[in-house]
């Protein structure tokens, strides 16, 4: 399913902050673990990852650092700094006012 | 034979052509390009069809550079006016000195030496304009890190540029003291003001480098720089003696006056950031 470009754009930085605040992490594993979390369904292009990123680390919501990995190869990896934990609550509670606001509407009815 | 190396600096080279890359920007794009080749080569397709799809699912450049492009605030307006400020006063500056030379009044030496000196002064008097617009507009909200930054980084240009025409300038005049007077210098009060100024001007650059990277540090330097310029170039004329002694000038309520007024810009600017928007909204 293609999610429509201002849905992917709002639910970004949440999406991006909750798997940061899972752990440090870098662009192609936030990638994957996107895809794995919807099952492959949210069609992200890659790219647009990294505006949000830089975003986030202009805000002082991320620190990122380039860390050598085994294989080499330099990553730059992403961390949540207090600041983004703070903004991650704040959407956390949006979001779940608007899915609990959505469900209710969408609930079956037993007639 | 597919070439994943030669595909890579290909790509590398198409993607530099926009401006919007920073080189930091552009190896971790490449990073992510490789990390997803590696993966789909090892899912069982050929490098070269790999390298096509992890290029497609990264995305066009043009589409990844303009989301980019959002990220860059268009520069501050009173950054863009006091840049307009310093530059008209650089001109209107050199057409005066120009036409003093022109007709003898002025000798090369001292009409560059006031050129420089000037500039480096109002330069310093601009930094310490655009701190006072900094506080101003942070008790209506506060700055993003972004805008600190940027903030940060035209005071430190602008820092160094007041800071390189008062050395220049102190020294064109040391050379025209010694042919004029038989001294390069003579802790006249002038002298001593000019001293103070380049100390400071030295302090803030060297405070810069090496740490007031918060908005209250820039703030402090901004406004103490309006005070130590204002009591170099214009306390020694309120002096009746020294060899710069142009005639006692009666400013002194003006300039005590506007120790004041950055005195209190600095204390408003302890307050924390968004204060009177806070008190609007009770």
């Amino acid at each position: 399913m293609k999610l429509e470009k201002e849905l992917v754009a709002a639910s970004s930085v949440p999406l991006v902050l909750s798997i940061l605040s899972e752990g440090d992490s870098y662009g192609y594993a936030i990638i994957q673990r996107v895809k794995e979390l919807s099952g492959g369904k949210t069609e992200w292009t890659d790219g647009m990852l990294y505006p949000v990123l830089h975003w986030l680390e202009d805000q002082h919501l991320v620190r990122g650092r380039w860390v050598k990995s085994e294989s080499g190869r330099k990553r730059k990896y992403y961390s949540v700094q207090p600041d983004g934990r703070q903004a991650l609550r704040q959407r956390k509670a949006q979001w779940t006012l608007v899915t609990s606001t959505l469900n209710q509407l969408w609930r079956p009815q037993h007639a | 034979m597919h070439n994943l190396e030669e595909s890579i600096a290909q790509w590398r080279r198409t993607i530099m052509a926009a401006p919007t890359f920073s080189h930091e920007t552009l190896d971790e794009l490449e990073n992510h390009l490789r990390e997803n080749v590696d993966q789909l080569v090892r899912s069982g397709m050929t490098e070269s069809e790999a390298f096509q799809r992890a290029i497609t699912q990264l995305g066009g450049v043009r589409g990844i550079a303009s989301e980019f492009q959002k990220l860059d605030q268009p520069t501050w307006l009173p950054v863009k006016v006091i840049t307009g400020i310093g530059v008209t006063t650089a001109l209107a500056l050199a057409i005066l000195l120009i036409v003093r030379f022109d007709t003898g009044r002025l000798s090369f030496l001292l009409a560059s030496h006031v050129f420089m000196v000037t500039l480096g002064y109002t330069t310093t008097f601009l930094i310490g304009a655009l701190g006072i617009c900094f506080v101003v507009q942070r008790c209506l909200s506060d700055f993003s890190p972004f805008r600190v930054r940027s903030f940060t980084r035209v005071t430190f240009i602008l820092g160094g540029a007041a800071a390189c025409l008062t050395a220049v300038g102190i020294i064109l005049a040391m050379v025209w003291a010694k042919n004029e007077w038989g001294r390069y210098w003579a802790w006249d009060p002038k002298e001593t003001g000019a001293f103070a100024v380049i100390t400071w001007q030295l302090c803030f650059l060297l405070a810069h480098r090496f740490a007031c990277h918060t908005a209250r540090g820039i703030l402090v330097m901004s406004v103490l720089g309006n005070i130590v310029v204002g009591f170099g170039w214009f306390g020694p004329n309120l002096l009746s003696d020294g060899l710069h002694a142009y005639g006692t000038r009666n400013y002194l309520l003006l300039l005590l006056a506007a120790v004041v007024f950055n005195f209190a810009v600095f204390v408003i600017g302890l307050a924390p950031a968004g204060w009177l928007r806070s008190r609007k909204t009770l």
